[in-house]
């Protein structure tokens, strides 16, 4: 059988389930961050599989990708100063712990 | 002809088999940094992908900016935290909570079989002759190598504004990053 467009959005449904299953087991805030990234990266192969096998000629989902990209650093990035800051002010970084906004 | 045409599909299920024991070995690993190292083998395989479906230039920034960048900032962080004893005490955190293991084994597999679902009961070749993207196949292979600079094109001429926007959102993420982590002075 060849591998045509169902193939890749199969993939790609299989890997975001996958994420958010880490994203709602995890206790590491880490491993959370982690999985969202699993997350971003299965919406960018939906993106570029559609850019290739209907929008061949203007490419918008491999534009759209590389803008994913680099709001995924950004998220990155800012995700692990505010764990770092949190760590530094209570060495824990279970995700069960956070309570206190808690209302 | 037709096993030729079976061998063609062996390079996208074994990335697909290795985006998918990497991704779960990410969640199942106890060791945080060996669970972001694994990570370099899921995003690798996702750039094999992006080969496959003639994107060069999208590849080659997954490289760069996850399998190296990301995955290696979230290493360097989870090293800041030394976190051992911390490792430790949620070593078993699969099966810490059975609930909560239940739970989210649940939620993923309906949204995974919802998906599935949906995607199933599109017409994708229609869809895909409707379009036209087999009408150009042929011109597909032509216009293959000018993807790169098309991007490029792309990015400065139609795509200006969210380009620029996207430059501004990494500045004032790197003013946030540096103002949230920079030790507080006590007056």
């Amino acid at each position: 059988m060849e591998i045509g467009l169902t193939h890749y959005l199969t993939l790609s449904a299989l890997l975001f389930s996958i994420g958010l299953f880490g994203l709602l087991i995890s206790r590491n805030a880490f491993r959370v961050l982690m999985s969202i990234e699993i997350m971003l990266n299965a919406v960018n192969i939906n993106f570029v599989a559609f850019a290739h096998y209907i929008d061949p000629l203007a490419i918008k989902g491999q534009v759209f990708s590389l803008f994913i990209m680099a709001i995924a650093a950004a998220e990155a990035a800012i995700g692990l100063a505010l764990l770092l800051l949190i760590y530094r002010n209570r060495v824990n970084i279970d995700i069960d712990s956070f309570t206190t906004i808690k209302w | 002809m037709e096993f030729l045409e079976s061998l063609s599909s062996i390079p996208f299920y074994l990335l697909a088999a290795i985006t998918v024991i990497c991704s779960l070995g990410m969640i199942l690993n106890p060791n945080l940094v060996r669970a972001g190292f694994t990570l370099i083998g899921s995003f690798a395989a996702i750039s094999g992908f992006y080969f496959m479906l003639s994107a060069n230039f999208v590849a080659v920034s997954q490289v760069l900016i996850y399998a190296v960048g990301i995955v290696l900032v979230i290493v360097f962080a989870v090293m800041l935290c030394s976190l051992k004893e911390e490792a430790s005490k949620v070593k078993d955190y699969i099966f810490a909570s059975k609930p909560k293991a239940a739970f989210s084994i649940v939620i993923s597999a309906l949204v995974f079989s919802v998906l599935s679902f949906v995607i199933q009961s599109q017409d994708w070749e229609t869809i895909t002759k409707l379009t036209g993207a087999s009408k150009y196949a042929n011109l597909v292979d032509m216009v293959d190598e000018k993807y790169t600079s098309q991007i490029g094109y792309l990015m400065l001429n139609k795509y200006l504004l969210p380009f620029e926007l996207i430059s501004v959102l990494l500045l004032v993420v790197l003013v946030g990053v540096i103002i949230l982590s920079k030790k507080e002075i006590n007056k």
